[in-house]
């Protein structure tokens, strides 16, 4: 039997999520320490395919991975027609290396957060499913599989965020969570219907080259765009971003960022790789770099006056959400035209740089936000005070996350932000320059936070000696390592991670 | 503790009354009056003892400020010179042998603290700019033993 | 990699030697500064405590540490006519969240229509 491991890696990359979220009740029967091995166990083993995958797309080229078997041909019996697509390319390579490194981080963490919680087998079965239904959204190349994946990753993520019910409050935010993201769903069904009852088809290459800019493709466009700039969280579609987020269990946040992204990456691959030329992308793009523009200055403002820390960090989610989209949008609007040799491809790739350099440096943030709330069960920052006597290591993390979401060099946040301001600026310089007041702001409110929780005298009523524990550490250590990593080599990243996903989006 | 050659330019003050009258307290800021002016010197009275050069202290040292003083002392900043203002700081003045005073202050700062006295009941601004004076050529003088 | 995307991240520029070269004689120079510094510092009992007008920290513990919401009010009080609508129209309803989504579905199905 020759099986092409290369060949079968997106399939596999949702497979094993799958098939451990559901052996994980099995083994929780027989011993605990069997699931929690089973925990890492899969997430490695999904990372070794997606390594495979990411190599393969990088060295040889992208393919596209029909189920069941046989080559993809436009018309016939045996045909791409009726078959579910996946597609491997920069893209997705991008987009699951980035969910892995977060999951991994995360269940590393979660080994010693949850601990004393009862029901794990259930959080580890969520957890799979919702790195499997993230992991789908980015790998399908067929719009109606990508709904499916759509609502698994929603359902999974409105379980997770449910999990540690807090006396109610995070049950009523995955309630929330739960009816905008089903209510987000069936409106990009609607959408789907549109563009299937035109055209016949529904993976994206065949429907890229018949599409056409008739009124009806033009409203199923907005309905695709509004929905999933719901998933990602712009504004001023936002509103449910702080609430899942601050409820979430600390490890949860770190990956619901990454789901969230999902959202965005779809949202590319629509916008240009669906639509492309048929509509005016000038109008689009406008239209995604207002919402970008939006998101950063509404994200930043309100984030200066939370009081709670990870509602603030959810806030600045959306904030750097409006960079993405401030910098995919202005590629957008000069698709087509020569000025995107000029600047534009190096605006879409600052925005597509920015969103792995945005889930690891988030992810960090979110981590320690656990960490002090595990530590000292204080959500508000009123009652916190003088941890850095004691969290020191928190601390160093804290300090690494806060100056790269700031954008201070030489941190990987000043690398996607320079590229962003100098191409964006070209394209209108106001832009740019609200741009760099949001990360101004941005920086000032993390000296607030940080002065608010390390700064000043040991607390005598939350002074405990001693830095959480060690699996949570090293979660943070793998994040931290990977902040400082794309820190130091940004233009080795840009040139091999970053580029094949601009290429692959259509964009040359 | 090191006394630099710009130790005598315009020298901040804190002034910190540890049970006195209040008699000394008011000839120290009469001295800041026009009619008298230190000011003009740049010494002028600041509001914390970490931004201070000079303590200025009267009063006797009762129980409850025993303490306090002492802080007041460590938390100035080095180099630092204490100026003691007035009969009762130097010795206790009237109030001698009261059941409420701890003893001069001078009992209660470390050995190597700069003093300078400045006498009477109450101290006339004239003597306290002489004190500074003599606080002056004092300093001169550690100066010149530290070479 | 565009050419002017080199510009802006010139791969040079982060260099990981040359930057810890720079740290090095950032080092140094921190060095010097430090030896012109005063050396007759000596740690006494009270020095470090924070001045509260010679009272002890442990008599008013809330004195201590200004943070949290206390910060930047100056900020956000001038600002007030700009944050009160903002925060007021985060009601936390879930029924605005979905009259916000229906306004920009139309919002945006206008401007694609007439422009």
């Amino acid at each position: 039997m020759n099986i092409d491991i290369v060949q079968h890696s997106p399939a596999l990359i949702l497979a094993v999520p799958l098939l451990f979220a559901f052996l994980t009740p099995l083994v929780d029967r027989i011993s605990e320490k069997g699931r929690d091995a089973l925990f890492f166990l899969g997430l490695i083993i999904m990372a070794f395919f997606v390594a495979i995958m990411a190599y393969e797309v990088y060295t040889v080229g992208e393919w596209s991975y029909v189920f069941g078997g046989g080559t993809v041909t436009p018309t016939g019996a045996d045909s791409s027609f009726f078959r579910i697509l996946f597609v491997a390319d920069g893209v997705s390579a991008m987009a699951s290396i980035t969910l892995t490194i977060s999951a991994i981080g995360a269940a590393i963490y979660s080994y010693t957060f949850m601990k004393d919680e009862t029901g794990l087998n259930k959080f580890n079965t969520l957890f799979f499913l919702m790195v499997a239904g993230v992991n789908g959204m980015v790998l399908t190349g067929d719009l109606f599989n990508l709904f499916v994946w759509f609502e698994v990753a929603s359902v999974s993520s409105a379980a997770l965020i449910a999990f540690k019910t807090y006396e109610g409050k995070a049950v009523e935010a995955a309630l929330k969570y739960m009816i905008i993201s089903v209510i987000g769903g069936l409106f990009f069904l609607l959408s789907i219907g549109f563009l299937y009852g035109q055209y016949g088809v529904l993976n994206y290459q065949l429907l890229a080259e018949n599409i056409t800019g008739t009124n009806l493709d033009k409203i199923a466009l907005t309905i695709l765009v509004v929905v999933l700039a719901l998933k990602a969280g712009a504004v001023p579609l936002h509103f449910i971003i702080p609430d899942a987020y601050s409820m979430a269990p600390g490890s949860v946040t770190a990956v619901l960022v990454v789901a969230s992204q999902a959202g965005l990456w779809v949202l590319f691959r629509v916008v240009f790789t669906l639509y492309g030329v048929a509509v005016n992308t000038l109008t689009i793009g406008w239209i995604v770099i207002v919402l970008g523009i939006l998101s950063m200055f509404i994200g930043v403002t309100m984030a200066l006056v939370q009081k709670t820390v990870k509602r603030l960090m959810a806030y600045h989610a959306i904030s750097q959400t409006g960079y993405m989209l401030l910098g995919v949008g202005v590629g957008l609007a000069v698709l087509g035209k020569p000025e995107m040799g000029l600047y534009g491809r190096t605006a879409m790739e600052g925005g597509v740089f920015h969103i792995i350099n945005h889930a690891m440096y988030k992810g960090l943030l979110f981590l320690t936000a656990g960490a002090i709330i595990f530590k000292t069960g204080i959500r508000k920052l009123d009652d916190l005070g003088g941890l850095g006597h004691s969290m020191k290591w928190t601390m160093g993390f804290f300090i690494i996350g806060a100056l790269a979401i700031a954008g201070i060099p030489p941190f990987n946040g000043f690398a996607s932000k320079l590229m962003i301001y100098k191409s964006v600026y070209r394209f209108n310089p106001l832009l740019s320059i609200i741009a760099m007041v949001v990360s101004i702001l941005t920086l000032a409110s993390f000296v607030k936070v940080f002065h608010s929780i390390f700064m000043g005298p040991k607390d005598e009523d939350i002074y405990d000696t001693g830095d959480v524990p060690k699996p949570m550490l090293a979660g943070m250590t793998i994040l931290a390592a990977f902040v400082i990593l794309f820190s130091l080599f940004p233009g080795a990243v840009v040139s091999n991670i970053v580029e094949p996903a601009v290429e692959a989006l259509g964009v040359i | 503790m090191e006394l630099s050659k710009t130790f005598d330019k315009s020298l901040w003050v804190f002034h910190v009354n540890s049970g006195s009258c209040n008699a000394c307290d008011i000839e120290i800021v009469a001295s800041v009056t026009p009619r008298y002016d230190v000011e003009r010197f740049g010494i002028k009275l600041v509001g914390t003892p970490r931004h201070a050069d000079v303590l200025l202290f009267t009063g006797p040292v009762i129980k409850k400020t025993k303490e306090r003083v002492l802080r007041v002392y460590e938390q100035t900043p080095d180099p630092k010179v204490v100026m003691i203002i007035g009969n009762c700081a130097s010795t206790t003045g009237v109030y001698y042998d009261s059941y409420a005073v701890e003893g001069p202050i001078d009992t209660l700062l470390p050995d190597d603290a700069n003093l300078i006295y400045v006498n009477g009941c109450p101290v006339r601004p004239e003597n306290i700019i002489n004190g500074v004076k003599e606080a002056w050529l004092y300093l001169e003088e550690l100066r010149g033993d530290q070479g | 990699m565009s050419a002017l995307a080199y510009q802006l991240v010139p791969v040079s520029g982060w260099n990981p030697l040359v930057l810890i070269l720079l740290a090095l004689i950032v080092g140094v120079l921190v060095y010097m500064i430090y030896r012109l510094g005063n050396h007759s510092y000596k740690e006494t009992k009270y020095k470090r405590e924070p001045f509260l007008s010679g009272n002890s920290p442990a008599d008013d513990p809330d004195s201590l540490h200004i943070g949290g919401s206390n910060l930047y009010w100056g900020f956000t009080r001038a600002l007030k006519r700009y944050f009160e609508p903002l925060v007021r129209g985060h009601t936390g309803l879930l029924n605005d969240y979905l009259y916000w989504f229906v306004i920009t579905v139309v919002v945006i199905m206008v401007v694609l229509y007439f422009v």
